[in-house]
């Protein structure tokens, strides 16, 4: 009786372990050459209202083997473009057409043509969130121009396009001209109702009759619209306040000549105040710690005093940057920091009545801006290449 | 459950047929179970029957004694004898000097007597049974039968060829002792009590198989060993009933505990510096005649990842050595069972530059990866057994055919990606860095192969439980196969990832629990007496 019971246990033990097999969610045996694998999307406007043109880069594996055999294979790719209404369908298409099943967790660009969006990109995106294979780490870009035309730009050193693009994105720490912005970030600042969602923009340069991308600048989302851009400097001033300046360069007239100072790091505490009155007031204090790049000047700037100097001249120049990004952002009615998340955060009680006119808070508010700079080093010589000066007086 | 009814009936069933055909012919089984008898000539006849008369059994028969009236006779079989001692320390003495010893003129002439008076040799021994007269001349020594005497003497003269000392090819080291063990068990033991020169050093001997009656040795220290572990090698071995053992091998698979799991519950070692090391650590070890491997008992899993060089470098060589061992092992195991997990499920999780250079190499393949996999790996086997087979110089040959037909030509003909021949050489190159282990991993291997051809990394983590579960629930003499990992012993594992230093080693395996656990005595630092405290 007892040993029956317990056979019976490990019946019941054995069959909730067996069904542990079918229970081990998405998981699907497939062969690397039936599937594609897309390393890049772009969306344009179609030509019809409502229909879009969607561009797959995927890469064109060459068969190994034959003449050479060892080396890495000359990575081809090949643009897949098909049109429609609806990403999900489109892709439906692509497949048929390719013969092969395209494969998104590898896809790290999603770029978006500057017409398509302008007419909002909200409709098109659900298919990069909600789908399992994409990741929410894709790099968003926006194309000054047609994203398909960015993702055909010849390349330098990478294989495909959109790679070349991520890495020219990423490679944009030295000079933090552009936001990095992933797919997860779009959807925080769509999701938000105050906060304005930004992407970095691809725009193509001609150079003679070549042609190249280049990486620089920011697009601003108003709601899910792309309704204007900044400059690479313009956005330098909103990395400041956002604190994801990482490298860069200073550069600014002093004395008898311009001196350019390489930023080593910044940080930025942002503090949304409520004054007494009710009206809020945002306080941004940036610490900034550079060296001295280079100065085409005749002085020896490594006296302290110099060195003072040249710490509150950076420093007028950082909050002129900070304090230029924001009117513009004022004027537009966009707020891209994200102050009135802060508020919300802070001030829960309050916000509610703040939200509806948060637009208008927005262009009247107060924000005060205190950079702190410190020079570290003035390089390995101290004095320029110049016989020395005689003090002045 | 079944698999032992199974077992039970068909054992019982092959016992009845084969006890059945057993009485039939053995005519002479009477005879050899008697005592020898008065007379010479009836013992020498005798003998003669049951040896058949072959060729190689020699019966001496000759007088001694002052008239020289005394009947003797010699017996012993040519070529396992050293004909030297027999000449001048039985023959010689028993027909000559024997004619100046006063004997007694009658007949009965004691043995003793002779045994004291006239033989030069050491080892002696009075016997009085047929069966023991056979066995005697059957190892090698040489049986003197007195007419007159029921009772015969047994004298060592034991000398066949036997190869010398050599370096073992299983086990080679750098730093550590040369020597290795041979096919001759009396060599074996000098070489053990010369490495433990201690009276605990303990040999009991028995013999084994019916028609082989091979000698086999245990051996253990008297008061590191657990005398429980040492009665049951001695139950095991007593139970094991069979008509031949010719090698070690033959002993694992009956004195082993899991005779159904690829892994192997006891040890072997073709050293004598590793098997005194493991007798010091409370293990009982079994002898073999014929072969120059030892088997050593209880088995841990942690011992297939020890070398013998591990004591004899550098701790902190041995120590990453060993870890070194583990990864190889899983490597082996698990390598070609990752590859095609993540080739055909989980190709999200390869860095996308390494799959786009996967996926150009699988282009134009005309197989599914995991029929790729167990082909090259299969191939690889082959390849592997036909060297071990074929003499040397031919064996070079397959390795040429292996490296250039199967990799390079398979490869560029596009019949096998490159990176899956990288993946599979890696494979083979870890299996022999546990050589304990490598047939084992092979099994494995095949095994975790499949499940993950057929789940992807699901299969892989319930092939590896399955392997965890089983080894932990295998036992070597009742001391858990996975100790001191599990059950864990914190002190034990000072020689287990790592090899701790061996100021470091003060206590013995705590799994073995013999009545010494103390390796060596912490003292305290010694004072200079001089100095003021």
């Amino acid at each position: 009786m007892n040993t029956h019971a317990v056979r019976h246990f490990g019946i019941r033990i054995a069959a909730i372990l067996l069904s542990l097999l079918l229970l081990c969610g998405c998981w699907n045996r497939r062969e690397l050459d039936t599937m594609s694998i897309v390393l890049g999307c772009g969306i344009d406007k179609g030509e019809k209202p409502g229909e879009i043109n969607l561009i797959c880069q995927i890469e064109k594996p060459s068969p190994a083997g034959g003449e050479g055999g060892a080396g890495a294979p000359a990575a081809k790719f090949l643009n897949v473009v098909n049109k429609g209404t609806d990403v999900f369908t489109i892709l439906r298409d692509c497949n048929s057409q390719l013969g092969r099943k395209l494969y998104f967790p590898h896809n790290q660009v999603l770029i978006f043509g500057e017409d398509f969006a302008k007419e909002g990109i909200r409709k098109q995106l659900d298919f990069f969130l909600r789908d399992p294979e994409t990741r929410m780490t894709v790099m968003v870009f926006v194309a000054m121009g047609k994203a398909s035309e960015a993702m055909n730009q010849p390349t330098v050193m990478e294989g495909a396009p959109v790679i070349d693009i991520v890495n020219m994105l990423q490679s944009q720490e030295n000079t933090s001209e552009a936001p990095q912005i992933e797919v997860l970030d779009l959807l925080t600042a769509l999701i938000s109702p105050t906060t304005s969602a930004v992407a970095p923009l691809v725009s193509i340069e001609k150079d003679g009759d070549k042609t190249k991308s280049v990486v620089a600048g920011t697009g601003i989302f108003k709601g899910d619209k792309l309704v204007s851009a900044l400059n690479g400097v313009e956005t330098r001033g909103f990395l400041w306040v956002k604190g994801k300046v990482k490298s860069g360069i200073i550069n600014f007239p002093f004395m008898d000549g311009d001196v350019s100072l390489e930023i080593i790091k910044a940080k930025s505490k942002v503090k949304p105040i409520l004054l007494p009155d009710g009206t809020p007031m945002v306080k941004v204090e940036v610490t900034e710690t550079s060296n001295l790049g280079a100065q085409n000047s005749m002085i020896d700037m490594s006296s302290v005093e110099m060195m003072n100097m040249l710490e509150n001249r950076s420093a007028e120049v950082i909050k002129s940057e900070i304090l230029y990004t924001l009117q513009k952002t004022k004027v537009l009615g966009t707020d891209i920091y994200g102050f009135g998340d802060l508020f919300h955060q802070h001030y829960h009680k309050e916000w509610k009545a703040m939200e509806d006119k948060w637009k208008d808070l927005y262009r009247d508010l107060k924000v005060e801006v205190t950079v702190k700079t410190q020079l570290n080093a003035t390089g390995k010589v101290t004095r320029p290449a110049y016989p020395p000066v005689q003090k002045q007086g | 459950m079944l698999k032992n009814m199974l077992n039970k009936l068909s054992l019982y069933l092959m016992n009845k047929q084969l006890n059945a055909e057993q009485n039939k012919n053995n005519p002479d089984a009477s005879k050899i179970n008697e005592a020898l008898s008065k007379s010479l000539q009836t013992n020498l006849n005798n003998l003669k029957t049951i040896m058949s008369s072959s060729n190689d059994f020699i019966v001496r028969e000759f007088s001694l004694g002052l008239n020289q009236g005394i009947h003797a006779g010699l017996v012993y079989v040519d070529g396992l004898t050293n004909s030297q001692t027999i000449n001048e320390s039985i023959i010689e003495p028993l027909m000559y000097k024997s004619q100046m010893v006063p004997l007694p003129k009658d007949k009965n002439i004691g043995i003793e007597q002779v045994m004291q008076s006239l033989l030069s040799v050491g080892e002696v021994k009075e016997i009085a049974q047929i069966d023991e007269a056979i066995d005697a001349f059957l190892n090698g020594d040489t049986v003197l039968m007195v007419d007159g005497c029921p009772k015969a003497l047994q004298i060592s003269t034991r000398g066949w060829e036997k190869r010398g000392i050599t370096e073992p090819s299983t086990e080679t080291v750098v730093k550590g002792p040369r020597e290795g063990f041979t096919e001759s068990i009396r060599v074996n033991t000098s070489l053990l009590r010369r490495k433990l020169k201690n009276p605990d050093f303990t040999l009991e001997a028995l013999t084994i198989g019916r028609k082989t009656r091979t000698v086999i040795m245990i051996a253990y220290m008297k008061n590191l060993a657990d005398e429980n572990i040492v009665q049951m090698v001695r139950d095991r071995l007593k139970k094991i009933d069979t008509d031949s053992i010719f090698a070690a091998g033959y002993i694992q698979e009956y004195i082993g505990d899991a005779p159904f799991s690829p892994f192997p519950t006891t040890h072997y070692s073709e050293k004598p510096d590793v098997i005194a090391a493991r007798l010091l650590e409370g293990r009982v070890a079994v002898l073999t005649d014929g072969t120059p491997f030892v088997v050593s008992v209880p088995m841990f899993f942690m011992e297939c990842f020890q070398t013998g060089e591990d004591y004899y470098v550098s701790y902190f060589f041995a120590s990453v050595m060993r870890v070194l061992r583990y990864v190889s092992f899983g490597i082996s195991v698990l390598a070609p069972a990752i590859y095609v997990a993540l080739t055909t499920f989980h190709q999200e999780l390869v860095p996308t530059k390494l799959l786009i250079s996967m996926a150009s190499a699988r282009e134009g393949v005309p197989f599914p990866a995991a029929l790729e996999a167990i082909v090259l790996l299969l191939a690889f086997e082959i390849i592997r057994e036909a060297g071990i087979r074929l003499p040397r110089p031919v064996g070079q040959a397959i390795s040429i055919v292996g490296a250039l037909v199967m990799g390079q030509s398979a490869v560029q003909a596009g019949l096998v990606g490159a990176p899956l021949v990288i993946v599979v050489a890696i494979t083979a190159v870890s299996n022999f860095v546990v050589p304990t282990l490598s047939d084992v991993a092979t099994q494995v291997r095949f095994l975790l192969l499949l499940l993950a051809a057929s789940m992807g990394g699901y299969g892989i983590v319930i092939g590896l439980l399955l392997m965890l579960v089983h080894l932990s629930s295998l036992t070597s003499y009742g001391v858990p196969y996975l100790s001191p990992y599990a059950p864990l012993h914190p002190r034990d594992l000072k020689d287990s990832f790592i090899r701790a230093p061996l100021w470091m080693m003060i206590s013995r395996p705590t799994a073995l629990a013999g009545k010494d656990r103390k390796r060596r005595n912490i003292t305290a630092p010694v004072k200079d007496p001089t100095s003021k405290p």
